[in-house]
């Protein structure tokens, strides 16, 4: 008995050793090794994100880094960097890292398999994140806002993660928002362009029809020309030069949705066996 | 000065005679006789001669109407050898009709020499067919105020052999462009458009023969524009013989005067045709526009035209018939109410339709 007891108490030990461990390492939630950030910025980052970590059971961390050390991608990074500093909470060290390489100007999105994480940010999720995160905020060097908001995205997508409806193509209560708003705002342009037809273009056609018919009234009027009277074979071109001077050349760039800035950087997401990735530059 | 007439009456009844359109005849209505053209005129111009040697020949009268020296400048009397009336014409007067007896009258004099047309196109059209084109005018004008369709008549219609110059000429066009040639194509991320720049040069000459213009002051000159054009095919040698039943006016106006006319007429037209020998360029800018008109000869003609005048609403509407081609002119009134109403109903039409379309079928 006093045995089992012992046994009993050392297993209680080491899993409070555990999870003092783990919260012990999950305190730094936001940190800059590069010094982009304000001391005050990193430490108001730090408690929203420790405030949304303990509401979801999940981390979520910040890295921002002056070189990607030795290794030979950003997702091998980003991999080794939540490995190392032993992130995550829980047996499958639930959460979610996002972090920057200053030196190449290029960002992962790093979701570790198995836990409430992968569930809330598959690869639509990650990447619609990434789209507001990144194109929103870092291309334009907004790295305090950028964060912010990423914690703030984090927390809304897990709470729809618990709530059983992940954010995904299927299901993106956001994109079917600013697609109602966008189609309505469509039906309203519609609506105003047969409304202007509609109002408009009548009374034009009106009156030039009217302008038509009265001029049926009025037939006499001085003549102009005499081509009636251009005698047969009576055009004889004397002279007839065509001189190249110059050449001029102009050139427009088209325009792509790609090139419209706040949108549409490409991404690249993908899978190893540790956990899914999104990253790209920024 | 004109001081004889000829009347132009039947030698078989000494009925009055006329021209007739259909037949190219000159007719009798009296007892039904028809000649030649040619042939009544020899017959005339034999009897005014033995007229003139026998001391017979009608004279200009001057004793009966005393006339202001200004009206005595325009103004002609004559006696119609037929009944010896009194005409009182004007100093054009070439052919007319004496009011009394309506014996058909022509005087000689204003065909003399230099006054003497070249060519004459005789009437093809008669009166009755100038009434029914004016009928027909009043077709497909919506506008029309419904009253002068109903109410109004023709007050005067005359045949008129109307004085016309005919202008030949060349014009000798130089112009000077500055065109271009747009080219575009795309690249992968580029739209590039090449422009190449051309002096384009072009001279030539342009012949042009018989432009009319007409030649009397008393015709509205958008009204003969407008009647053109006359085929010159059936330009004959002009004979007083085509003038009986109808008026005709030598000219007032000179060939010199008339002359700008149809200058302006032949300059715009070599521009038009030696500008329409630069093709294939997407703009051609003219930089030299010069034009200059070396008059050859100067025909004088006569030419058929119906005049109609109507009365409306205390206001006289003339209207004029090409007499060989029948193409009719002129201006008739607009009928505003009409013309709002019109626009209002074409309005609310189109309205409607385009909410059915628009809004309940789209």
């Amino acid at each position: 008995m006093k045995k089992l007891l012992k046994l009993i108490a050392a297993a209680f030990l080491f899993i409070l050793c555990l999870r003092i461990h783990v919260s012990a390492a999950n305190t730094e939630y936001v940190r800059d090794d590069y010094g982009q950030l304000s001391a005050s910025e990193i430490n108001e980052l730090n408690e929203l994100a420790a405030k949304v970590s303990d509401a979801h059971h999940a981390g979520v961390y910040v890295r921002v880094m002056p070189n990607m050390e030795n290794y030979l991608s950003i997702e091998e990074y980003s991999e080794a960097v939540y490995r190392n500093e032993a992130m995550g909470y829980g047996d499958t060290i639930d959460g979610i890292l996002l972090i920057l390489d200053m030196d190449t100007r290029s960002f992962d999105i790093f979701v570790p398999h198995g836990g409430l994480s992968e569930t809330a940010f598959g690869t639509y999720a990650r990447e619609k994140m990434a789209d507001k995160v990144v194109n929103g905020y870092l291309r334009y060097d907004d790295y305090a806002g950028g964060f912010s908001n990423y914690i703030a995205i984090a927390d809304e997508y897990y709470s729809y993660a618990e709530a059983g409806t992940p954010i995904s193509v299927s299901f993106d209560p956001e994109r079917e928002a600013e697609e109602a708003a966008a189609k309505e705002r469509r039906e309203e342009a519609e609506k105003a362009a047969k409304t202007g037809a509609t109002a408009g273009v009548p009374p034009i056609v009106a009156l030039l029809s009217c302008l038509v018919m009265k001029s049926r009234n009025k037939t006499t009027g001085i003549k102009k020309e005499a081509d009636d009277y251009i005698a047969k074979n009576g055009i004889r071109l004397i002279n007839r030069s065509d001189r190249f001077l110059y050449r001029t050349e102009s050139r427009t760039k088209i325009v792509r949705d790609d090139d419209r800035g706040g949108s549409g950087g490409s991404f690249h997401s993908s899978s190893s066996s540790f956990g899914s990735h999104t990253s790209g530059h920024f | 000065m004109p001081d004889q007439v000829t009347n132009y009456t039947c030698p078989s009844c000494g009925g009055p005679l006329r021209f007739d359109p259909d037949t190219q005849k000159v007719v009798c209505d009296f007892c039904g006789s028809s000649f030649d053209p040619a042939e009544i005129s020899a017959e005339f111009a034999a009897a005014n001669q033995a007229a003139a040697e026998a001391g017979t020949a009608l004279k200009e009268s001057n004793d009966v109407l005393q006339w202001s020296d200004e009206e005595a400048a325009h103004m002609r009397a004559y006696s119609c050898p037929s009944c010896g009336a009194q005409l009182i014409c004007d100093e054009n007067t070439a052919a007319t009709s004496c009011p009394y007896c309506g014996n058909p009258t022509v005087v000689p004099a204003q065909f003399d020499g230099a006054l003497r047309p070249d060519y004459i196109i005789p009437f093809r059209l008669k009166k009755e067919e100038a009434v029914k084109k004016l009928s027909q005018f009043y077709r497909g004008k919506p506008l029309l105020p419904s009253a002068f369709r109903a109410n109004n008549h023709i007050e005067e219609i005359k045949g008129v052999y109307v004085p016309f110059w005919l202008y030949d000429g060349q014009a000798a066009a130089e112009l000077s462009y500055h065109a271009t040639k747009v080219h575009t194509h795309s690249t992968s991320d580029e739209h590039i458009t090449v422009t190449e720049h051309y002096q384009v040069d072009r001279k030539g000459t342009v012949r042009f023969k018989m432009v009319p213009a007409d030649a009397s002051s008393k015709m509205p000159d958008e009204m003969m524009d407008a009647i053109e054009p006359f085929n010159y095919q059936d330009l004959t040698p002009f004979d007083m013989s085509y003038l009986p039943g109808y008026l005709a006016d030598k000219y007032d106006v000179s060939s010199e005067e008339d002359a700008e006319r149809a200058d302006t007429r032949m300059k715009n037209s070599a521009l038009s045709a030696i500008s329409a020998t630069v093709i294939g360029y997407s703009s051609a800018i003219p930089e030299v526009e010069r034009v200059h008109i070396k008059p050859e000869r100067v025909h004088y003609a006569f030419m058929p035209v119906w005049m109609l005048s109507t009365k409306w609403d205390d206001q006289i509407y003339l209207f004029a018939m090409n007499g060989q081609t029948g193409k009719f002119i002129g201006d008739l009134p607009v009928d505003m109410t009409k013309f709002w109403l019109y626009f209002l109903g074409i309005t609310v039409f189109m309205a409607a339709v385009m909410y059915v379309v628009l809004f309940l079928v789209l």
